[in-house]
């Protein structure tokens, strides 16, 4: 042995001795007393099951979204793919379909790749790719573009007849993707009211030109001539005219109250600055007023600011509206218009108001801005919150949350939730062109909404895309989605939903990742997404992350999911393990700390009150069915016991057995039993031969994996029956009994069936 | 209001724009098969096998020769060649350098690949493109009404072998085993839809060119020509291996017979392939090291578009494994 290679066995002997010490140290702390658990830093990590999605622009997925010019607000935000796929359902039908089909994806690629490179229209991004592909197309110096591929190109552009803003999944999707939503709904809202404002600005105009068309001034000669004009001419005498009409006649004239209250509603309704009153374009035009901020208390002071206007306004809205109808009784309404307030509105005059849409950072809140925010939930002012979260580590752990800060965002939205009195919404940017009608329910429900979004932005993330790190957080439970809307029910079950998180019945959904071994095999695992799959990828939690050794000499290392399933937090000699790649493509198993496991624990335990929230694994439902459960065992049980005391006519007992309430689970493995009435078919046998279905279609029918099964067993003949079960090649079809006992030569069918039986 | 419940969004996330298709995104037409025809066992499964890949029909290509089975592109809603008599190969192995992106498959009759198209069939096994081809083997020249083709047992009575022909049938299996580059061969019958199924899937996956033999009844001219197997399960023997397919539970108990072979044995899979009674059902052979002539003729041109689509659909097997290996 050479000095050398002595002094590397001395080595490895001190390492074993410490090793213990120091993946204890590891797991319980953080702390490394050793070097040998590797540092992690610097190797732009992340979760393996992203490995897939590395390269998205090549992918078809929901972004880039097409923020939809034009009024419908149900229409207004496509995904490209969708789009692409809806185009192709309306151009590729012919011989050519395939064809057709292919290019659009090629197309649709180099528009996600214009899109990627920066903020541009859809017809721009499409002219453009379009004409790349055609260029690209063109074979030699003096060569023509494909003809085929402008064939395709042109039948799309033609059938295209959505245009709007391209959006990328980034740091300002949230904001951009709730303000276009919500704004159409305002625009919607603001166009209600200027059309009621204009209509009732008539009336009360009419009210005033017709006592003036009335009165000495209005019914004078040169008056009455001018209104019956040039024909009649001097034909007729109107000064003559005039005091006909004058003359000792009940004149219509307004009392001085009412002129006065009129001119009073007409001016606040030309003078209000919610909607354009109008008067746009002169100088008297009043400025309108905004609704949207960036910050809580100035949206909620400007709220309060307006509130007088607001009052008058709606005041003269339905005042307005009484006079119009000539309904307005001075000794009545007078003092009961005096004491109102907008609280005594009805619901429909102030849902015709614009609302006021607050678009802030999470980060950016103070306490104040949190507790403002939550009273105005609850006090269901009109107001919509985003509220954007981009940093998910603050607010999880305590050392993470400056004192002076606000909520956290999560707990934000559970608070909203507890009270139960406005619009929620929790989602991630990846999920938002899921989330599209939800956010438009929200921006159109009465009160006040919260949307609470996850962006995926974040220097610790790496060069993670905005689009993966928010997919993630949802996955991982980390920040799952959900919605509870009290406009849509009287329950729970009605009001909440929980959104669009993966396989909601699991802690973690499980994906299958493939991957290539040592022996360049390919291997599949299903591996669960994990909570700590996603903080793993935060750079700032590095220090709680260790690269497990090549060569297996870190001990005992066990998947995430199962320590923490087996073992949560106590030291029993096995580090857990997550999966992760390296920026070099490498596969490693990377070892979590036990403060991580904290940290992911604390979000599963969230994700279960959700999950009762959501009617999953409902605590009072699983006591309810237990106890029902113990109540029928009961009383089979008591069944049994009288029918073996007094023995009961034959029937009657047997079926009582009380196990048959497990039966399902316990005898999974027998065979199944058939009623020998029945007709059958051992359908995963089915070769797809057509016989049994040529002999009749409406029986015999096949499954998703076009295997045959007995779709109707009376939309045929015990014959049909026979013939198919003698016709199957493979034997399978069991005709069971005859089921109409009037079927004629039914003893010779029985007979031939016996050997399918 | 779009219900977020549904299972469709409830997939959402890191659910890429679905793009797979259903299996009637995949059938075209009504088969002019005659009812029982085995051919249409082969037809469902290779329908299944491109939903269950998340294939895309612009991306998939059948190329067939002349026959009842070579009418199988026609069923298919994907690219297809409905080809010439015999040429079913020569056509796909063209596909395969021009289009090296495109998933090829061939279907062909044991007329078409074995009497006329013998030549082709010996070189497409030595040059080992990638692509699957399936042989519907009936034993008979279905389409032209019953002529004996090479398979034909000896005695097989027919339009050009009155009196029962006089030699012995060819066996594709061995022939297949002896060429030089072979890489993978199997055999299927189809009425075992099962294995017809995963041997096909594995096929889809070997990178080479995969020959699957198909046992095909045609009740027309040949009904009672597989009888013995139909009737006499212990007569279909499953080939398993923990490298090669596994049997289900259910597909043991209905064929007691089974068979434990390692497909990278070339010996005892030749020696397994010479057995027509009992009729070995599975993989006999696969060896993913064989190198392709696609791959070899294209090496030089790394610019091409194609080699860059090429290396794109590699990116995602391209991680090794650290960590004292994940296999275990
Ligand atoms: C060059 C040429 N020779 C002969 C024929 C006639 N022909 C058509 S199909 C066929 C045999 C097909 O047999 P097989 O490949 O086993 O297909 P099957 O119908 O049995 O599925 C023949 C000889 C032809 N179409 N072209
Ligand atoms: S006859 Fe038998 S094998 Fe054919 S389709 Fe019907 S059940 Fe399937
Ligand atoms: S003749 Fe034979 S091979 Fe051709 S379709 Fe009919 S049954 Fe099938
Ligand atoms: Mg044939």
């Amino acid at each position: 042995m050479t000095d050398t290679a002595q002094g590397t066995a001395v080595a490895t002997d001190g390492r074993r001795r410490n090793d213990q010490q120091d993946r204890a140290s590891f797991y319980l702390t953080g702390h490394r007393m050793d070097t040998h658990l590797g540092n992690v830093e610097g190797l732009g990590l992340r979760s393996a099951h992203f490995a897939p999605y590395r390269r998205l622009t090549e992918l078809r997925y929901d972004y880039p979204l097409v923020l939809a010019d034009g009024p419908d607000v149900h229409a207004t935000m496509w995904s490209l793919s969708g789009l692409v796929d809806d185009l192709l359902a309306k151009v590729a039908t012919g011989e050519d379909a395939g064809r057709v089909r292919h290019h659009a994806i090629e197309l649709e690629r180099e528009i996600r790749v214009r899109a990627d490179a920066g903020p541009t229209r859809l017809s721009a991004a499409w002219e453009d790719a379009a004409r790349a592909l055609l260029d690209a197309s063109i074979g030699g110096p003096d060569g023509e573009p494909d003809p085929e591929l402008a064939d395709s190109l042109a039948r799309l552009t033609a059938a295209r007849t959505v245009d709007g803003e391209l959006v990328t999944c980034s740091h300002d999707t949230p904001r951009e993707v709730v303000g276009h939503l919500w704004g159409l709904v305002q625009r919607e809202r603001e166009r209600h009211l200027t059309a009621r404002v204009a209509h009732l600005r008539d009336d009360l105009q009419d009210i005033l030109d017709a006592e003036q068309a009335s009165s000495p001034a209005g019914l004078a000669g040169e008056r009455l001539a001018a209104s019956l004009g040039p024909v009649v001419g001097d034909e007729l005498d109107t000064d003559a005219l005039s005091r006909m009409l004058t003359d000792k006649r009940p004149r219509f004239t307004l009392s001085d109250s009412r002129r006065a209250r009129v001119r009073r509603l007409l001016d606040v309704l030309t003078t209000q600055r919610f909607v354009p009153s109008g008067e746009e374009g002169t100088d008297t035009a009043p400025e309108l007023y905004d609704f949207v901020y960036t910050d809580v208390q100035a949206a909620l002071a400007a709220h309060r600011e307006r509130f007088a206007a607001t009052t008058e306004l709606a005041k003269a809205l339905v005042m307005a509206e009484m006079e119009a109808d000539g309904r307005y009784r001075e000794e009545t309404h007078d003092a009961l218009f005096d004491k109102w307030s907008v609280a005594d509105l009805d619901t429909d005059t102030l849902e015709l108001f614009p609302e006021y849409l607050v678009r802030v950072d999470a980060e950016a809140m103070t306490s104040e801005d949190s507790v403002a925010l939550l009273e105005a939930l609850s006090a269901g002012l009109p107001i919509k919150a985003l509220v954007q979260v981009n940093d998910l580590l603050r607010g999880a752990t305590q050392q993470a949350r400056p004192a002076e800060a606000g909520l956290s965002a999560r707990t934000l939205a559970s608070a909203a939730l507890a009270s139960g009195e406005s619009f929620v919404m929790q989602c991630a940017s990846s999920a938002l062109y899921h989330a599209r009608e939800r956010i438009v329910a929200g921006s159109s429900a009465p009160g006040a909404a919260l949307f609470v979004v996850y962006s995926g932005e974040g220097e610790w993330l790496d060069d993670l895309p905005h689009y993966l790190a928010a997919a993630a957080a949802i996955e991982s439970r980390v920040f799952p989605s959900y919605a509870y809307d009290p406009a849509a029910g009287d329950t729970l079950a009605e009001r909440f939903t929980l959104g669009c998180n993966p396989q909601p019945e699991l802690d973690w959904p499980v994906r299958r990742l493939t991957y290539q071994d040592d022996s360049v095999q390919r291997v599949a695992l299903d591996v669960p997404f994990t909570a700590a799959d996603f903080w793993a990828c935060d750079a700032r939690l590095a220090p709680h992350l260790a690269l497990a050794a090549d060569d297996g000499s870190d001990g005992k290392v066990v998947p995430f999911a199962e320590h923490v399933a087996s073992n949560p937090g106590a030291w029993t000699g096995e580090l857990p393990y997550v999966l992760m790649i390296s920026r070099d493509e490498r596969l490693h198993r990377v070892l979590v700390d036990r403060p991580l496991i904290h940290l992911t624990q604390r979000s599963v335990e969230q994700w279960h009150r959700l999950q009762e929230l959501g009617g999953i694994h409902n605590s009072h439902v699983a006591l309810e069915l237990a106890r029902m459960r113990a109540q029928l065992v009961a009383e089979l049980a008591a069944g049994a016991a009288a029918s073996t005391a007094a023995p009961a006519p034959a029937g009657a007992a047997g079926e009582g057995a009380p196990e048959v309430v497990d039966n399902a689970e316990d005898h999974v493995d027998e065979p199944q039993a058939h009623d020998p009435y029945l007709p059958w078919i051992e359908t995963a046998r089915c070769a797809t031969c057509n016989e049994c279905t040529a002999i009749n279609d409406r029986m015999f029918k096949y499954n998703d994996d076009r295997q045959a099964y007995i779709a109707d067993p009376d939309a045929g003949t015990y014959a049909e029956l026979v013939l198919a079960a003698e016709s199957c090649q493979v034997a399978i079809i069991h005709p069971g009994q005859p089921r109409n006992p009037d079927e004629p030569g039914l003893d010779e069918l029985t007979k031939r069936a016996e050997a399918f039986a | 209001m779009i219900d977020l419940t549904h299972r469709s969004a409830a997939e959402c996330l890191l659910r890429l724009h679905d793009e797979r298709l259903e299996i009637e995104g995949f059938q075209k037409g009504v088969p002019r098969w005659c009812a029982g025809c085995g051919d249409n066992a082969v037809l469902t499964a290779a329908q299944r096998l491109l939903r269950d890949e998340g294939l895309r029909p612009e991306k998939t290509v059948f190329v067939s020769g002349i026959g009842c089975s070579s009418r199988f592109p026609h069923y298919m809603n994907t690219y297809g060649f409905h080809g010439i008599h015999g040429r079913a190969l020569p056509v796909a192995e063209g596909i395969r350098v021009a289009r090296p992106d495109l998933n090829v498959f061939v279907n062909t009759g044991d007329g078409d690949s074995f009497s006329i198209g013998a030549a082709h069939w010996i070189h497409a096994i030595r040059y080992n493109m990638r692509m699957v081809v399936m042989v519907h083997d009936n034993q008979i020249y279905g389409l032209t009404k019953k002529q004996a083709s090479p398979t034909s047992p000896r005695g097989t009575r027919s339009n050009t072998t009155p009196r029962g022909s006089y030699l012995e049938g060819l066996n594709p299996l061995t022939v297949t085993l002896g060429v030089q580059n072979v890489s993978f061969v199997a055999q299927a019958v189809d009425w075992i839809p099962e294995m017809l199924y995963d041997i096909l899937q594995a096929a889809f996956h070997h990178d080479g060119l995969s020959f699957i033999r198909i046992v095909q009844r045609c009740p027309e001219w040949m009904p009672d020509n597989f009888d013995r197997y139909l009737h006499d399960p212990s007569r279909v023997q499953l080939l398993h291996h923990p490298s090669s397919l596994s049997i289900s539970s259910s597909l043991a108990s209905l064929y007691p017979s089974h068979l434990e072979h390692d497909p990278s044995d070339i010996h005892r899979a030749r020696e397994i392939a010479s057995s027509t009674d009992p009729i070995p059902v599975g993989i006999l052979y696969h060896d993913p090291t064989v190198p392709r002539y696609d791959e070899i003729i294209r090496s030089e041109a790394t610019h091409s578009s194609a080699s860059v689509r090429r290396l794109l659909d590699s990116e995602f097997d391209k991680f090794a494994v650290t960590g004292g290996g994940l296999g275990d």
